[in-house]
């Protein structure tokens, strides 16, 4: 924790502190409740025959041509990383899995055409997908060479009242056994899985998933295909980095709704002795960049080095850009240094072009 | 299966605190957690038979927070700040500087206080604060890297943190 978390950690206990008279509170919720309880049997009464109309009326409605800009509908699918053309899943290379932070080792087309979002992540050991959407309100795949790699994953499923959830039911994916977890979830109508399995020898493989039934959720498993690779692409290329650093993650987040697919993407290069830089990119939000303080190739940009160096520069080529570096070590010049060597991609809008 | 009022009895406490610090104002706070204490009233059969209620009743006061600041004309910042200064008498360098970064933390976005109080008050992990917040791990990052940079940009800037004009 360095001194500004410190400071927020700090400051937050301090305006939390105090008494709270909860006796007090629970009453006057109760007097409150009930109120809200009565009006709402009342509400119920006056609105029945209302929702009738108005079931029948939207039926009508749907029935006719939609006479909005097709602009503002979501895609009809969320587009797919592009395949990774000569190179192979993670059945026939599980030794590479998480090794190249260009190359994600599997897919779950079932998947992704369907959800919101899809947050694709490559890092040292790991690779990993976190959809929002579709088939299950979210689901979370996650594979990597050691078992141990999800021990900083936390377990989240927790029993009744805390107590810990039902362990070791037995069932099969794609024939090898994996073992279930489930617990209450807090999304209604679901509950939280969690499935570790084998799919090839020397790869294991985590879900976790908010799914309405054990079916459900053996479904995202299941959807796990280890027969191909695809590439992380994110909608930039670096051409230049700076002596002693390669490229060891990446991360993009492309999304079904709104003006584009690609929403946020993050690549980190290292030097191998712990030192990083996590050049994030957004979605232009079309404002100046922020007490700037230089310029790079006419880009105004905000450096600052107090506490974590950061280069933030809004407007790059319809992106937002953010450049960290972990810890301190790297310099101004070596961030401006990778920010004249990118180059962003003439075409936001295809994943596939990227 | 605990009643409301044992309920509230336990973890009330730690519910009213959390809502004090998204709403950044006690008294807003206060407001916040009796409108969703009343409206988990109504529901608590329900509630209560979820493993964790009180990740439910925390959504429940950042949606009801949410709607706050939706029926709102315009965004305002939180004007009584200051209604929480300690007495002149009891100022010491830690309560100064601690005033500081309070200011500051009430200029950031309501999303960006709210995934800061998550992640450093509540201490949970991304995918939680995602799973709060109906968003995913990224957004949630993106939103703690623009309020560390915010606060981090307005530390060693003393206009930034003077209490606003109430006009």
């Amino acid at each position: 924790m360095n001194d500004l978390d410190e400071r927020i950690t700090d400051v937050l206990r301090a305006h939390a502190d105090g008494p709270v008279d909860t006796v007090a509170l629970s009453a006057r919720a109760v007097e409150r409740g009930r109120t809200l309880q009565r009006r709402r049997r009342v509400g119920y009464a006056a609105t029945s025959v209302g929702v009738v109309a108005l079931a029948a009326m939207t039926a009508v409605v749907a029935s006719r041509p939609s006479t909005q800009d097709s602009a503002s509908h979501p895609r009809p699918s969320l587009p797919a990383l592009p395949v990774a053309v000569g190179v192979p899943g993670l059945d026939k290379a599980p030794s590479q899995v998480g090794a190249d932070a260009g190359t994600v080792h599997f897919s779950v087309d079932a998947l992704t055409a369907g959800a919101r979002t899809a947050t694709w992540t490559v890092s040292p050991g790991l690779e990993q997908v976190q959809l929002i959407g579709g088939a299950v309100p979210s689901a979370h795949i996650a594979v990597a060479r050691k078992q141990s790699t999800f021990t900083n994953m936390p377990l989240n499923v927790d029993g009744p009242n805390g107590a810990p959830a039902s362990v070791g039911d037995r069932v099969m994916i794609n024939g090898q056994v994996a073992v279930v977890r489930s617990g209450a979830s807090t999304v209604p109508g679901t509950r939280y899985w969690q499935i570790l399995w084998q799919p090839v020898r020397g790869v294991w493989a985590r879900v976790d998933t908010h799914a309405p039934n054990l079916k459900a959720a053996l479904g995202v498993a299941n959807a796990l295909q280890s027969g191909n690779a695809r590439r992380c692409v994110i909608p930039y290329r670096l051409t230049s980095l700076p002596t002693g650093l390669t490229k060891t993650g990446c991360s993009v987040t492309l999304n079904r709704t709104g003006p584009g697919p690609h929403l946020f993407s993050d690549l980190t290069v290292s030097d191998g002795t712990g030192k990083s830089i996590e050049l994030s990119v957004q979605r232009d939000d079309h404002k100046p960049t922020p007490h700037p303080n230089g310029t790079v190739d006419g880009h105004r940009f905000a450096w600052r080095a107090d506490i974590e160096p950061t280069l933030e520069m809004h407007g790059f080529h319809g992106l937002v850009v953010f450049l960290t570096e972990q810890p301190h070590g790297f310099s101004e010049p070596s961030a401006t240094k990778l920010i004249r060597g990118m180059h962003v991609v003439p075409d936001l809008e295809h994943p596939a072009t990227w | 299966v605990a009643t409301f009022e044992e309920y509230l009895s336990v973890r009330g406490d730690s519910l009213v605190r959390l809502a004090w610090l998204i709403a950044g104002d006690r008294h807003r706070g206060d407001d916040l957690a009796q409108e969703v204490f009343a409206r988990a009233y109504v529901r608590w059969r329900r509630i209560s038979t979820t493993a964790q209620p009180d990740l439910y009743l925390r959504q429940m006061l950042i949606n009801a927070n949410r709607s706050w600041w939706r029926r709102r004309s315009s965004h305002e910042l939180p004007t009584d700040v200051s209604v929480e200064l300690p007495h002149p008498a009891h100022f010491d360098t830690d309560t100064v500087e601690r005033d500081a970064m309070w200011r500051l933390m009430a200029q950031l976005s309501r999303k960006q206080r709210e995934v800061i109080v998550l992640r450093y008050y509540e201490d949970l992990d991304d995918n939680t604060i995602a799973t709060l917040l109906d968003c995913s791990a990224a957004t949630v990052r993106t939103h703690a890297r623009r309020a560390l940079a915010l606060l981090r940009s307005r530390i060693s800037d003393p206009s930034a943190i003077m209490p606003r004009s109430q006009s």
